[in-house]
């Protein structure tokens, strides 16, 4: 039995931890959910462990992780349906060429070098019990991933969210999160039955089997919620709980199919009816509770399980300044110059490279699927942690650096000026449609 | 034959794509052939061979150690050792250098034992048989700057190997 004192006593620590951070954040033009990701990291080992050791083990003891965790993950579960449903995949068919390869690019090239890097970091950072095949593929969908949600925000906070630079951002980084999910799935099964033959493709055909029921059974069957909607402006309770019912047995679905339970909340999400009003119903309904209340905890079970101090030594610090790096140049690099072949200018071009650089929430929700199933070390989860926090940290400086003088709505302005008709212009716009639904998770 | 030139960089593109991604193949053959430390993650069960642990006046841990279990927390070469259950900030890291680990456990003593500096280190030195099933491993645990302590020798089990890839 958990002690209920103790948890309730957590939950407010970390509230208030989070919310104060978040704001000091915000202070210094930072988007609160950063703020948020440092919370989470100040009340773990890493700094109030090290401080208050005595007060941190007496606060967060060993054994009150796991009820603090299962909290988060309900939490995570909501939040992941809030992702789906924030995406318009209807929209992203229509993007334009460019926009797909420019997502392509960024998620190719930082794969294949998150490859590459694992041949120094396996014998490293590693163990026998995780096959290489495993360590790299995992390392390269952790390098390619871009947090959707977090680029949503920040762009609406920079007021770039219905200009040329943020549409594409948001359209490739959509395209990403999808494409990055299904490579997730894959690896999962692949990670957890490497030893097993025909058991994966068993397992692959059974997840596609799922989906494809999900989407064309359950999804034309949703529809029906738009007419209740249309008729009464509003949900019922009861449809509400049938709401959250489906979201919790597609998760328990995609988790006894052997990936995650987040895949499926996330492909509840993604095929609930496009009736905006809807969606923005449900955003209203779920996100305050999910958002404010119990993202902060998985943001504090990721700083609980963050520690600096198994990261020692030379070679240890060595290999986090190559994850950053690299995690950095895959992306940032590729984005950018894939965007410069479509025909921007080079300054249009680095914005993009450094919106996709954006890992936030969705990186650390992959990097904890990963400790999960230890494909990844302690030591390496906290580098990558480290290397998320940066490269998130690092985006609105990085933006208002390629833009100085010319921020906000100027960009837009200049950015065309800058980018004439190049190629480009197929792709501007398209993701507009759901860059209005996908900036309300704040994560 | 209009239709590449008026897309050649778009296709140029694509290509270059499948062939960075084909570069996937050489790095993964490669890297089977890359050596992993060996795997100490999890609970390890172990008993005393020869000689005595050291006395539980001696070291605060003396009593954890009685239980005959310790965790391991790996990462590559280094690992943090809990003993029994010790909270992790007491953990301390150690080395693993082939099939050979090292780790020098900082323990407060409980009770001054005659002989015993106020800062005592457990010392444990061992080898792990890679091979064996459940994978166990053999060395010996020491007290330093402890006369009174002693050392003995030992032999592990893994009890509980990470629950990972099922």
């Amino acid at each position: 039995m958990p002690d209920l004192s103790l948890l309730v006593l957590q939950v407010a620590v970390v509230l208030l931890a989070c919310r104060v951070t978040g704001a000091l954040f915000q202070f210094i033009y930072q988007p609160r959910v950063v703020g948020e990701m440092c919370a989470g990291i100040l009340l773990g080992p890493t700094v109030l462990g090290w401080i208050a050791p005595a007060a941190s083990a007496r606060l967060f003891p060993a054994s009150s992780i796991g009820y603090l965790n299962a909290l988060s993950q309900l939490g995570l579960l909501v939040f992941m349906f809030l992702v789906g449903l924030g995406m318009n995949v209807s929209e992203l068919k229509k993007s334009g060429k460019w926009t797909l390869l420019i997502s392509h690019a960024s998620i190719v090239v930082p794969f294949v070098l998150g490859s590459a890097l694992a041949l120094f970091l396996y014998p490293r950072l590693s163990d026998d019990s995780v096959s290489f095949v495993s360590f790299s593929m995992f390392m390269g969908a952790a390098m390619s991933i871009t947090a959707f949600p977090v680029l949503a925000r920040i762009l609406r906070e920079l007021n770039m969210l219905d200009t040329r630079l943020g549409t594409i951002a948001i359209a490739c980084a959509a395209i990403d999160d999808v494409t990055g999910w299904c490579l997730l799935a894959y690896i999962i099964v692949l990670i957890r039955f490497d030893h097993s033959g025909i058991r994966p493709l068993l397992i692959l055909l059974g997840v596609a089997g799922f989906a494809w029921i999900m989407v064309y059974g359950v999804g034309s069957q949703l529809r029906r919620l738009e007419k209740i909607y249309a008729r009464a402006g509003r949900l019922s309770e009861g449809t509400l709980a049938l709401v959250l019912l489906l979201v919790l047995l597609s998760a328990l679905c995609t988790e006894k199919l052997g990936i995650h339970l987040l895949f499926g909340a996330f492909l509840m999400g993604a095929i609930m009816p496009r009736n905006k009003e809807l969606r923005l119903y449900l955003f209203d309904r779920l996100e305050p509770i999910t958002v404010t209340l119990l993202l902060p905890l998985f943001f504090a079970v990721t700083g609980l399980r963050t520690s600096i101090a198994v990261i020692h030594g030379r070679e240890m610090w060595l290999c986090c300044a190559l994850v950053l790096i690299v995690a950095t140049v895959g992306k940032l690099g590729s984005s950018m110059l894939a965007s410069r072949l479509s025909g921007m200018e080079w300054r249009e071009a680095a914005g993009v490279g450094a919106l996709m650089n954006t890992r936030g929430l969705m990186e650390l929700v992959i990097l904890n699927i990963g400790l999960e199933i230890k494909v990844i070390s302690p030591a390496l989860y906290s580098m990558m942690v480290l290397m998320a926090v940066t490269a998130t940290l690092m985006t609105t400086p990085a933006l208002k650096m390629i833009y100085r003088g010319a921020m906000a709505g100027s960009v837009t302005d200049d950015a065309a000026a800058d980018s004439g008709s190049g190629p480009f212009t197929q792709g501007a716009g398209t993701a507009t449609g759901f860059a209005h639904g996908v900036q309300r998770p704040t994560g | 034959m209009e239709l590449f030139f008026r897309h050649r960089k778009f296709l140029g593109a694509y290509v270059s794509l499948v062939m960075m991604l084909l570069a996937l193949g050489p790095i993964l053959r490669r890297g089977r052939a890359l050596k992993a430390p060996p795997s100490l993650n999890g609970a390890w069960k172990f008993e005393v061979t020869n000689g005595q642990l050291p006395e539980p006046g001696c070291l605060a841990a003396g009593t954890e150690l009685r239980r005959g279990t310790m965790n391991f927390s790996q990462s590559g070469n280094s690992f943090s050792l809990l003993l029994g259950g010790v909270a992790p900030g007491a953990a301390s890291m150690g080395v693993i250098e082939g099939h050979q680990l090292r780790v020098s456990l900082p323990l407060p003593p409980k009770d001054h034992a005659p002989g015993c500096n106020e800062v005592q280190r457990l010392e444990l030195e061992a080898w792990i048989d890679s091979d064996s099933e459940p994978r166990s491993m053999t060395g010996t645990l020491s007290a330093r700057e402890c006369s009174a302590c002693g050392s003995s020798q030992f032999h592990a089990v893994r009890t509980v190997a990470p629950a990972a890839q099922e």
